[in-house]
């Protein structure tokens, strides 16, 4: 009792008696979440503004006679003629390590129960993105623990990598699986005492999806043991359209936080197309001119500017990094519509999923042909580099292949050989959901396909095969295994090692 | 009712017809400028006389303080307040003082789209914001 009467007299101690200075407006419509002021002659673009009933709004357009403002909260109680008061704050999110294991709002509340933020620090929402000078190129790599994708596609820290495809065909689940996998580096790392380590955080930002959706996600990584690492932010598609505009900018926030303090994290976007279309919603509410497909005209600088702001640092800004999964979804498989051409050209890549691919059981169906990382082997470790190197020339060669082959009854030994080769990576490289492969197993089993153990396994058995593989790999197999994860090279005699751990396995694998 | 650019932008200059050299309304001017209106009719005449009229209500706002005040020494203060509201003001300035027992002790100030507050019930929302 005495120290809740304590904290009042604290507070009453440090209670400011200055005259305050506020510019008002009044409400003079309002409508989907957006209302036109009149007045507030002085407000800041991107200002927090203060609505009766503790409602907050961000004026987003101002006009020569009134200031249109997003609402972020409920607006139930709001009316015509209603005060609204400039707070003279631009829109900030707590930030740090308070926050992992959170799940909140676009504005950084606290949305699962577990009690307040015990964060003293924010960050701005908007801010402007690292510049040239304390950029370094991207060289580090991301493991995602997706054999399709750290082969094909590696990604590196500080990269922009876009995930894009068609309604289900596994783009969340490619995002989710690079968190887990994360989280298991860092369990791995953390357990090692490795004083170099440098752990990865998470922000997942769920954007316009269903709460179920959300739940979910959630589940599963607390089941994975990732929740730790991990921030949500989380705007659903029942949220309002200001909610669902602002929460990739928090979110990126909360990364950036991660960015100048010298560590690595890692931000999902779920999905940019979604806050494409509130940012539309919101734009033609607050009468902008739209142009093509209804979007305002600056909606290519709402995802490049967000984007920009990932980046790897210099040694001399702190050496920490943001890197990117924007998610986007496509319309039947149409990567050259509007919001998916801006974005592709964004990023420094990215991992298209084909229903195709996906129909026919190839999971994760990422397409050869049009997946593309622009990093590319620089964020590769060098043991892997060295045993990935040609697999996606030779994947690319099969499918392609396997097109003509269709016609040919006669094929030649070569072209037989290239396509029996292709539908054994085919197979190799399926992969179950929420199940990462650590790089060290990865680069193993690509070292044995590179050298033909798995030439005498039918190609129906080799998904098992390489399920057996990685498990003997993980148990009794584990020395060469260790050896890549401590030098990241594959010398001679780790091959040797390997080759010897090999033939052990193969001859209990039947 | 809705308005175009063009009727807003003709409120407009109609108001700036309407000042005087010290920048405030002059009676004279908005008499002939709505004469000459009703003799000319342009396009929505109704929304352009609508519009110019909240001009006008805007307009006084900048030069037309409304002091409000708690408590028994507020009404002594208002001379006070209005001479250094000059002060800080190129219009001379009107003022209407108004009791508002709302606040407690202390006043409130608003000019145009400011409004300047000392008052008790001020310092206990500051309050209560601090603890929710």
């Amino acid at each position: 009792m005495s120290s809740i009467t304590d904290l009042i007299r604290k507070e009453i101690e440090n209670l400011s008696t200055d005259a305050t200075r506020t510019n008002v407006g009044t409400i003079t419509t309002l409508a989907d979440g957006v209302a036109k002021v009149e007045g507030l002659s002085k407000v800041m673009f991107n200002e927090m503004v203060e609505f009766p009933y503790n409602v907050l709004g961000i004026a987003l357009n101002l006009e020569e006679d009134s200031v249109g403002c997003v609402l972020l909260g409920d607006t139930s109680s709001l009316k015509e003629g209603d005060e609204v008061r400039t707070t003279g704050k631009l829109l900030s999110v707590p930030v740090g390590k308070a926050l992992l294991g959170r799940v909140v709002d676009a504005v950084g509340r606290p949305i699962d129960g577990k009690g307040t933020i015990d964060s003293d620090l924010s960050f701005p929402v908007e801010r402007i993105a690292p510049g040239i000078i304390p950029r370094k190129s991207v060289d580090q790599p991301l493991q995602t623990g997706i054999m399709a994708v750290d082969s094909m596609v590696p990604i590196g820290r500080g990269q922009r990598e876009l995930i894009i495809g068609d309604r289900s065909t596994g783009k969340t689940t490619i995002a989710i699986d690079t968190i887990i996998n994360q989280a298991k580096i860092n369990k791995q790392g953390e357990k090692s005492g490795d004083p170099d380590f440098r752990p990865v955080y998470c922000i997942y930002v769920a954007l316009g999806q269903k709460n179920s959706n959300v739940a979910r996600t959630i589940k599963a990584l607390e089941e994975k043991g990732a929740m730790e690492y991990v921030t949500i932010v989380s705007a659903p598609a029942a949220d309002n359209p200001a909610n669902q505009y602002l929460a990739p900018y928090s979110g990126c926030a909360m990364g950036e936080w991660f960015m100048e303090n010298g560590m690595d994290a890692l931000i999902v976007y779920d999905d940019l197309s979604k806050h494409a279309v509130a940012y539309r919603q919101i734009s033609l509410i607050l009468k902008r001119p739209s142009g093509r497909e209804a979007y305002p005209g600056d909606v290519f600088y709402l995802h490049s500017r967000l984007l920009e702001r990932s980046a790897r640092l210099n040694e001399d800004s702190g050496n920490g990094s943001l890197t990117a999964l924007p998610i986007i979804e496509t319309q039947m498989g149409d990567v050259s519509g509007y919001i998916p051409t801006n974005v592709i050209s964004i990023t420094d890549g990215q991992i298209f999923l084909e229903t195709d691919l996906f129909n026919k059981g190839i999971k994760p169906a990422v397409s050869v042909g049009l997946s593309v990382s622009r990093v590319g082997s620089a964020a590769q470790i060098k043991a892997y580099k060295k045993v990935a190197g040609k697999v996606k020339l030779e994947l690319a060669q099969f499918r392609e292949l396997a097109a003509f082959s269709q016609f040919e009854s006669d094929l030649d030994a070569s072209t037989k050989a290239r396509l029996d080769r292709g539908a054994r990576i085919v197979e190799m490289f399926k992969q179950g959901a929420y199940n990462p492969v650590p790089v060290e197993v990865q680069t193993a089993v690509m070292w044995g396909m590179q050298n033909d153990f798995f030439d005498s396994i039918a190609v129906e058995d080799i998904t098992r095969s390489v399920d057996s593989l990685k498990e003997y790999l993980s148990t009794q197999g584990k020395e060469p295994c260790e050896e890549i994860y401590n030098s990241g090279k594959l010398e001679e005699s780790t091959e040797q090692k390997l080759r010897s751990a090999l033939e052990d396995w193969k001859r209990t694998f039947s | 009712m809705s308005s175009t650019i063009k009727q807003r932008r003709l409120a407009k200059s109609l108001l700036q017809l309407s000042l005087s050299d010290d920048g405030r309304i002059e009676r004279d001017s908005v008499k002939e400028i709505l004469e000459s209106l009703l003799v000319s009719r342009p396009s929505g005449l109704v929304t352009v006389l609508r519009l110019f009229l909240h001009q006008i209500r805007r307009h006084e706002y900048t030069y037309h303080a409304r002091v409000e005040y708690g408590g028994k020494e507020g009404e002594k203060l208002s001379e006070k307040i209005l001479e250094k509201l000059n002060q800080n003001s190129s219009k001379a300035l009107d003022l209407t003082v108004i009791d508002n027992p709302k606040l407690i002790a202390g006043c409130k100030i608003r000019l145009g789209d400011d409004v300047y507050e000392n008052s008790i019930s001020d310092r206990l929302n500051k309050l209560q914001k601090t603890f929710f």
